[in-house]
């Protein structure tokens, strides 16, 4: 595992010059074991769970089992595949948090630039409202939310008052356009930008750029780390929604992973073999999404020639 | 709105120990001539995520402060009340109980896992090797489900054969019952709060030190300053942004944690692990009183709103400049 | 203009607000007549027939009958869970859209059948079928029918009967005062004899309400009755078990898990009738060797607590006469026995009581012999909101150092707010 190295040999050189062929010290290796330590303590329900989920209900059951499963159901997976149309539920989830994703990038990143470089009358008061807006509770707003999806004037059946039909209840707008933009990342964003050098944007400025393309060329470039970090967390949470996508459909093709899973916890209590597994098969792709996105962190201050 | 902040949108530099008084003076430009034109370009740019924003977050707003003066129960027409919902308010003891519990929650959870989640970036920012995995590591409690996550530590809260008992009772020490304990139950859902809040924080805090210049770190190893000094003179302040930025989305998600008290105690036991959001849920789904639900979530904001405001007044003074 | 574009986006805002809310009120009127042919395209709200083999279940033979004999009615199925169906009906019934034909749960009939959400169905349908008189009393509000049963769930006492071999118990207590004398006598070795915490507090304390002979409200749901002595008597109990040792609040453990009979570590447990099938499928060993007998709890009287999931039709459909069809449907002995078999939950007819699998699962079996001495809880309008009090109302009484007393008085006082809000 201490061996794999997830970088190109490039970038890693660049990120890195100080380490380099420096012997491991005692600070180094106490630095190890202490991450090892912090690793564990973290990833351990996620290897619980992968574990239960190769268990029979009979040894998940079982008090005295030992935390390895006895036999290795695999069979487990193959089953909870089948109890529900999964490639469906996970081809829509993919589509939503791709888009969700997409937009989100693009629409909170050009928010956060304009907030944190362009001092214009009523910045500051819609700086401070996306904050607000933050601090609406899912449970104060789900209602209101889905009362103007279903009251979407002309949509859906609906005439211009928004009466008649259902809106954009059971659709794809329903399940995109409400979550696509947050006002997490137009704050992160804007912390983001606000601590690049005025250099850049003068320099830019002075090249007759216009205000689009100093943001979108000179700026945005600078600020890979924020949003890698918008891109991952976006796409996170948008795959793992459950409350919103349940509420807004009904037909079974529109329905989402995670609404999908909840097949396997009935009332009284959940199928714990199927539900772990059809959870690993859920999860692993936003493990892997990480692992590949964590490598863009890389990234050196290009404003060195700049100076 | 104060003037002296982080939050003041303007164009900054970042502040190195030599030119700060040059940052100082550069900011609250007056817009001229092409200064209108970047004015209206930057509205333009704000004007998508705020037109969704109005719609999607605004809306609901507005229509839950109409509501808070109201008894809604969707089975009838809102029937407008005046102040009663406020008023029954005084009168629950349990939404008192959930306001401080929300608040102690909060307390805890923000600066330990702020501290954790920095000292997990610097730790994962330097050229390790593995880091990858590390790094993935500590952001898996983020995307690992929440039923996994809270079926583990209610295994590890078991007062029986669980994982922290049968620790305990290695060094001689007969573990209580976590989470079915009214004075233990609190702590024990503040650990898990910590434990899941690692992983983004972390994750925010490396973003904004891959974003550091480099520059700055070598001229102060040039001058002979020690990793500890180069830490709290450069790294520090250069992270104000971010910190800042830490700090009050992890207020906030503290304020709203639902997850963690919905599958581990379910507010209790005697309410004392119930929090704010928990009983905005109840009130509103478990009860339908939308109205009274409403109001609840007016006590939320305000309180948010001020603490917001202090932590602006608390990160603005302490920041050198400006 | 700044400020004048943000007061033009209040307006819009507060106009679209009170449009949307107007329409909820004539979301709930009242729709066409039940009279007519049963056709038109109809959605049903589920949050039962989960998993493949419901799924199959209800969209194969359930439907698949109904469909040959109404072929002119489509039913489109919303599949939720337990957990958020009460999401789904209050945005359903906030935006007019409610399912015409839904399921809920016991004790949810009076507030939703006071407020005119959902219709009222015809007497003939209380006599089609071989219901004990009780079990439709959920079913009903004001004298009038307004659901049918699907599935029961009843909570009883499940015991060890190698565990009551060993001390030499013959007989399963009567009353109180036994069913404590033999907890306390079965409490050795680590093991504990009495675990009434593993379900619902709420759901506990009702059964030893009604045990006791106690009643939660008035039959007009207007006064609070459980504040007299047996209510406080049914509190304290609990915490005399507490006191000795014979039962452990932190003990309990939770839904789906291995339950304290199953491991051993308890000799009586309250629960529900469908820990059968639990226990089939993951300690198969203890019902083989017979190890698990049941009885219904008794005080005063025996009771046993009785809930389930009923199917109901809303005010609003626009296909009534095709909803109507479904929910009778989905109510007939075919259906429901699926759908127990399914959950391992009781069938609430007279009818199924020789079927097999009545007769192979002993808790169904005992459930619905005692369906004389059920007892549901709900009753008032304002039962939604009650029902979220009484577990932590009462847990201080248990877990801290509140008397019965006043935890029951609090919850009195609780309860009598909220019907007064009504």
């Amino acid at each position: 595992m201490a061996t794999t190295e997830l970088h190109r040999p490039g970038v890693v050189e660049k990120a890195r010059p100080r380490t380099k062929g420096k012997p491991l010290s005692v600070g180094r290796i106490a630095l190890y074991l202490t991450l090892t330590v912090v690793s564990l303590l973290m990833v351990a329900p996620f290897v619980w769970m992968v574990l239960t989920s190769l268990k029979t209900p009979v040894e998940i059951a079982s008090q005295d089992a030992g935390l390895l499963p006895e036999h290795w159901e695999f069979g487990n997976y193959v089953d909870a595949l089948k109890a529900a149309p999964f490639a469906t539920y996970a081809r829509n989830s993919f589509i939503i948090a791709f888009s969700h994703t997409l937009i989100n990038v693009v629409v909170a990143s050009m928010a956060g630039y304009a907030l944190a470089r362009i001092k214009f009358r009523g910045s500051e008061v819609i700086f401070y409202l996306f904050i607000a807006a933050l601090m609406i509770p899912t449970y104060t707003k789900v209602l209101p939310e889905f009362l103007i999806v279903r009251f979407m004037p002309l949509a859906g059946g609906n005439d211009i008052f928004g009466q008649g039909g259902s809106g954009w209840l059971d659709s794809w707008w329903a399940l995109i356009i409400p979550g696509a933009v947050t006002p997490f990342a137009v704050f992160l964003f804007r912390q983001f930008y606000l601590d690049l050098p005025v250099e850049l944007e003068e320099a830019a400025r002075l090249d007759g750029l216009g205000e689009f393309r100093i943001y979108a060329r000179i700026m945005t470039p600078q600020v890979k780390p924020a949003l890698t970090t918008v891109a991952l967390l976006t796409f996170e949470s948008s795959w793992n929604n459950f409350l919103w996508p349940l509420l807004v459909t009904r037909t079974d093709s529109l329905r989402v992973i995670q609404v999908g899973l909840s097949v396997f916890k009935t009332e009284n209590g959940p199928q714990w073999h199927f539900l772990m597994a059809g959870t690993t098969l859920a999860t692993l792709p936003m493990v892997v999404l990480f692992l590949i996105g964590q490598r863009y962190f890389v990234q050196g201050f290009a404003t060195a020639g700049l100076k | 709105m104060g003037a002296t902040s982080v939050l003041k949108a303007r164009p900054a530099r970042p502040p190195s120990p030599t030119e700060h008084t040059v940052a100082k003076k550069r900011t609250g430009r007056a817009p001229t001539g092409p200064g209108r034109r970047r004015q209206r370009a930057g509205m333009l740019m704000v004007a998508p995520a705020l037109l969704h924003a109005s719609l999607w977050i605004g809306l609901p707003v507005v229509a839950s402060v109409v509501l808070a003066f109201t008894k809604y129960d969707v089975l009838t027409a809102p029937q407008f009340v005046g102040l009663d919902n406020f008023r029954d308010m005084l009168d629950d003891a349990v939404f008192r109980k959930s306001i401080v519990n929300t608040v102690i929650y909060t307390f805890f959870t923000v600066p330990f896992g702020m501290m954790l989640g920095l000292l997990v970036a610097l730790a994962l920012h330097t050229g390790l090797k593995a880091r990858g995995i590390f790094r993935t590591a500590v952001f898996i409690p983020q995307v690992t489900a929440t039923v996994a996550i809270a079926l583990v530590w209610l295994w590890i809260y078991n007062p029986g054969n669980g994982l922290l008992n049968t620790l305990l009772s290695f060094l001689g020490i007969q573990g209580p019952a976590w989470l079915s304990s009214t004075s233990w139950a609190m702590p024990s859902v503040i650990l898990v709060g910590i434990w899941q809040g690692i992983g983004m924080k972390m994750l925010i805090y490396l973003a904004a030190l891959q974003s550091l210049p480099k520059e700055l770190y070598e001229a102060a190893s040039v001058d002979g300053a020690s990793k500890v000094r180069q830490f709290f003179s450069i790294t520090l302040p250069l992270l104000k942004p971010a910190t800042f930025f830490v700090l009050i989305t992890s207020m906030i998600s503290a304020f709203q944690s639902f997850d963690q008290i919905y599958i581990l105690t379910d507010g209790g036991p005697a309410n004392s692990t119930t929090m704010m959001t928990f009983e905005i849920y109840k009130s509103a789904f478990r009860e339908f009183r939308i109205g009274y639900a409403s109001a609840q979530s007016l006590v939320l904001f305000v309180l948010l709103m001020g603490f917001t405001l202090v932590n602006r007044r608390i990160m603005g003074g302490t920041r050198g400049h400006n | 203009m700044e400020l004048k574009r943000r007061s033009l986006l209040a307006a819009i805002g507060a106009g679209t607000a009170a449009a949307a809310l107007s329409a909820c009120g004539t979301g709930t009127s009242a729709g066409g007549s039940a009279d007519g042919p049963a056709e038109g395209e109809i959605t049903l709200l589920t949050p039962i027939y989960e998993g493949a083999d419901g799924k199959t279940l209800l969209e194969k033979e359930i439907l698949g009958g109904f469909r040959k004999k109404y072929p002119d009615v489509k039913v489109n199925v919303d599949y939720t869970t337990y957990e958020q169906l009460n999401e789904k009906i209050t945005t359903g019934l906030a935006g007019g859209l409610l399912p015409d034909v839904l399921m809920m749960g016991v004790g949810w009939i009076p507030p939703f059948a006071a407020k005119k959400a959902i219709a009222e169905l015809p007497e003939k349908f209380a006599t089609a079928h071989d219901y004990e008189k009780r079990v439709l009393e959920p079913s009903r509000y004001d004298g009038k029918l307004y659901a049918l049963p699907v599935v029961l769930d009843t909570r009883i006492v499940v015991y060890r009967k190698d565990h009551f071999a060993e001390a030499g118990i013959k007989k399963t207590p009567a009353n109180w005062a036994e069913l404590r004398a033999v907890a306390k006598q079965l409490t050795k070795n680590g093991r504990f004899g009495f675990d009434p915490f593993s379900i619902h507090l709420r759901q506990c304390w009702e059964t030893f309400l009604f045990a006791n002979g106690g009643q939660l409200f008035s039959a007009d749901g207007k006064k609070v009755l459980f504040t007299d002595a047996r209510g406080v008597e049914a509190l304290q109990f609990f915490k005399d078990l507490i006191k000795d040792g014979s039962a452990v609040y932190a003990k309990k453990t939770d839904l789906g898990a291995p339950t304290n009979v199953q491991t051993g570590k308890a000799s009586m447990m309250m629960t529900s009738s469908a820990l059968w099938k639990q226990v089939g499928e993951q300690n198969p060993e203890l019902l083989k060797d017979d190890k698990l007998g049941a009885f219904v709890l008794a005080n005063r009287k025996p009771a046993m607590l009785q809930g389930g999931t009923l199917v109901t039709q809303s005010a609003s459909s626009k296909h009534p006469a095709a909803a109507r069809a479904l929910v009778e449907y989905l109510a007939t002995p075919e259906s429901i026995l699926g759908a127990a078999k399914q959950r391992g939950s009781v069938p609430g007819l007279k009818d199924l009581s020789d079927s097999s699998y009545v007769k192979e699962n002993k808790f169904v079996d005992l459930s619905l012999q005692s369906m004389g001495d059920a007892c549901s809880e709900g009753g008032t309008a304002a039962w939604m909101e009650i029902r979220e009090k009484i577990k932590p109302t009462l847990e201080p009484a248990i877990v801290g150092n509140q008397s019965a007393k006043d935890a029951i008085a609090e919850l009195g006082r609780l309860a009598e707010a909220a019907i007064g809000r009504m």
